[in-house]
């Protein structure tokens, strides 16, 4: 037995698995609500008492995300797209372009056959591309941020989005409700601006064959749907998008090979 | 967590690389104390050795608003003069080095002239004239054109003609260019014997001339020697060593001072001593530095074992003038015209080998990756500055394709603080670390040296 346990502290949700060898035992995923010292202490408490396992069991844990530097239990922390990288080449072995839509950013990384970042691009200080704006929207919309697909794929004849910025994504969203425009198109308009930025990404590094997409992006539906228009490619998702970088971080610290008990 | 200070600053590896800041120190404070004794001064751009070692062989004394504008980031005291420019509707994409000047020439103006007490190195004293140069980039006509009406002062520019590979090539072309670059500097010699009242020294031009040669060759010399792996000194040695070759190679002290330089990097590559102590990634900047922040380098190295093995193509003296171009040349301005020349053009073979445009930015990384055994590129585009940015993306491109040679993308300022994100800088570089493994293993599969 090699208990490992991997987390991933986003800047909205915290992410814990607990790992045997390479098998998933079990996960937890809840809100940060402000405190990732907090989160990160009852996801890992949560995920344990899934697995049945006690905090002492653990031979190592790793971390990523915004929130690991607030960690205070022994940990060996590791990059974001490092972790996703690993992650969802143990989910999806057969994927190299993987694209991660998180709250603070969104990523597309070109991965090896063996897990290793071959090239990555990020989208720099703008929210526009991240899933933040989809949280934005979703609050002037007054729609649940679950919901946003279901409005998104019904829509014929999505709004074109003339601005790039969140700020004024906000704005020109709230002008289109007045205007009365339908949600569904608002929203579907919305995920077709993302997906043409997130292409551009995408052809920074050169599509491949195999293509998934993973965070907290990849449970909008919509959102999939046309990036997979956009690409012209379907798009492989994770079972459990959230979780693929708290794996990742298991693995990595596996690899590092620092055993703490 | 430590109770270190973060420096923001960079420690520099060699003892000469501390010491160059001083001639930027004096530069300031000689271009001061001519204005003290009312002899001319004038403010000029980087000009790769036009006009200005024509302008200091007739007795007048310059200092140099990009370096003022270094200065000022590297100390973190830019950014009230960016806010300052800013308040007077100049445009924050407008070159940070421009937003600087135009910042504290704005409050010199409103202060009579006199340096206020708070200039950062003891401030630029008035110019009689601004020195103004076409090449590389387009800002910069306007920036002096501007400068010239805060301070109501002659602005002359000098043109510089931007040569593409296949005009490169072209049967006369380069003869042509030289011809209109001689007629330029010709020009300007006319404009300061009426401004300053007085007849051209050429002697010492010609003296000058000599000494740029020698300084240049020294640099040159060491850049060479930075090839050696591991490599001798890194991007932050460089970007202080640079200020004597790039805005004093004629003053015998700088030349002096590169005999030093020399010495200390002959004896660390005869020794095989590192810049940094363990030297793992060899990785190349282009272009403009992030003057605020330079301290960062310094972090990759400590996190990283990555030596910035070479980088800023534009600040580098060029190859000596081969003797084919100075046989028989006497005209002391036709020697300049045909060195700058040469500094824009040397790489046009590399550039015309992989069917490339523009040489500028561009070539001289494809031949430096090869030589000096480069990882992966570190690109830093500024938002603010066109010509050092719109090559990146084509240049990132080439070196994947034609060296399997990764890059990174960071995007800040060369001044501005404001735009630049260290932690972001971080995350990026930890990512890439398995990225340039990744493309090592690629190399050595496909047979590359290195």
């Amino acid at each position: 037995m090699f208990y490992k346990a991997g987390l991933d502290i986003g800047s909205v949700m915290a992410k814990a698995v607990i790992m045997d060898n390479d098998k998933v035992l079990s996960y937890s995923i809840m809100p940060n609500r402000g405190s990732f010292y907090n989160a990160a202490n009852n996801v890992l408490k949560e995920a344990l008492e899934k697995a049945g396992l006690t905090y002492d069991k653990l031979n190592i844990i790793g971390t990523t995300g915004l929130g690991a530097s607030f960690i205070t239990y022994p940990h060996i922390k590791n990059t974001e797209v490092a972790c996703q990288s690993r992650g969802m080449n143990y989910l999806l072995p057969s994927v190299r372009i993987v694209i991660e839509v998180g709250d603070q950013s969104t990523r597309v990384i070109k991965v090896t056959e063996k897990g290793r970042v071959a090239d990555c691009v990020i989208n720099d200080r703008c929210a526009a591309g991240s899933g933040r704006i989809l949280l934005i929207i979703s609050k002037v919309l007054r729609v649940n941020i679950n919901d946003l697909g279901n409005f998104s794929i019904t829509s014929t004849n999505p709004v074109r989005f003339s601005t790039s910025c969140s700020v004024f994504a906000e704005t020109e969203a709230i002008s289109r409700i007045a205007e009365g425009i339908k949600k569904e198109d608002i929203i579907a308009g919305l995920h077709q601006s993302m997906a043409i930025k997130i292409y551009s990404m995408i052809q920074k590094v050169k599509i491949e064959e195999k293509c998934a997409i993973t965070g907290g992006g990849a449970k909008d539906l919509g959102l999939v749907k046309m990036l997979q228009k956009i690409i012209g490619k379907d798009l492989l998702v994770p079972d459990e998008p959230f979780i693929s970088g708290a794996i990742g971080a298991a693995l990595m610290a596996a690899e590092k090979e620092v055993v703490f008990t | 967590m430590g109770d270190k200070k973060k420096k923001k600053s960079s420690a520099k590896t060699l003892q000469t690389a501390r010491e160059a800041g001083n001639f930027g120190k004096k530069i300031l404070a000689s271009a001061r104390t001519a204005a003290e004794e009312g002899k001319p001064i004038a403010w000029s751009m980087v000009d790769w050795w036009l006009g200005g070692t024509i302008a200091k062989a007739m007795g007048v004394e310059l200092c140099y608003p990009e370096n003022y504008g270094a200065f000022c980031a590297s100390v973190r005291r830019a950014e009230p003069y960016l806010d300052y420019a800013e308040s007077d509707g100049i445009p924050n994409t407008t070159c940070g080095y421009a937003r600087n000047c135009i910042g504290y020439t704005r409050r010199l103006q409103e202060n009579n002239f006199v340096i206020p007490q708070d200039a950062p190195g003891g401030g630029m004293p008035k110019p009689l004239f601004l020195l103004a140069c076409g090449a590389v980039c387009d800002a910069r006509y306007k920036w002096f054109q501007s400068l010239g009406r805060y301070m109501n002062v002659p602005v002359w520019t000098l043109e510089f003609p931007q040569t593409g590979v296949a005009e490169y090539y072209l049967a006369g072309n380069k003869e042509e260019n030289i011809k209109f670059m001689v007629q330029e500097l010709r020009e300007f010699v006319s404009f300061l014997e009426k401004l300053l009242g007085k007849k051209m020294d050429w002697d010492n031009l010609s003296e000058r001339l000599d000494t740029i040669f020698k300084t240049h060759q020294l640099a040159h010399e060491v850049d060479i020697l930075r090839k050696s792996v591991p490599s001798p000194a890194v991007n932050t040695d460089f970007w202080a060593l640079m200020i004597p070759h790039l805005y004093l190679p004629d003053d015998p002290e700088a030349l002096e001072f590169y005999k030093r330089v020399y010495e200390e990097v002959k004896y660390k590559v005869d020794n095989k001593i590192g810049a940094i102590p363990n030297e793992k990634y060899r990785m190349a900047f282009s272009e403009l530095p992030p003057w605020h922040t330079l301290g960062l380098f310094d972090e990759f190295a400590e996190k990283h074992g990555i030596a910035f093995v070479i980088e800023s193509w534009n600040y580098h003296a060029p190859s000596p003038l081969p003797e084919s171009e100075r046989e028989g040349i006497t005209d002391p301005l036709e020697l300049i015209a045909r060195y700058s020349y040469h500094k824009f053009n040397e790489s046009a073979p590399t550039a015309k080998k992989y069917c490339m445009d523009p040489t500028i930015f561009t070539a001289p990384y494809l031949k430096w990756v090869e030589e000096y055994k480069v990882d992966g590129l570190f690109c830093h585009p500024l938002m603010s500055c066109r010509p050092a940015t719109y090559t990146l993306m084509h240049l990132r491109n080439l070196l994947m394709e034609k060296f399997k040679v990764p890059s990174v993308v960071v995007e800040g300022d060369i001044v501005d603080l404001r735009v630049f994100n260290e932690e972001e800088a971080h995350a990026k570089i930890d990512a890439f670390i398995e990225t340039m493994d990744y493309y090592r293993e690629i190399r050595r599969k496909e047979g590359f040296g290195w």
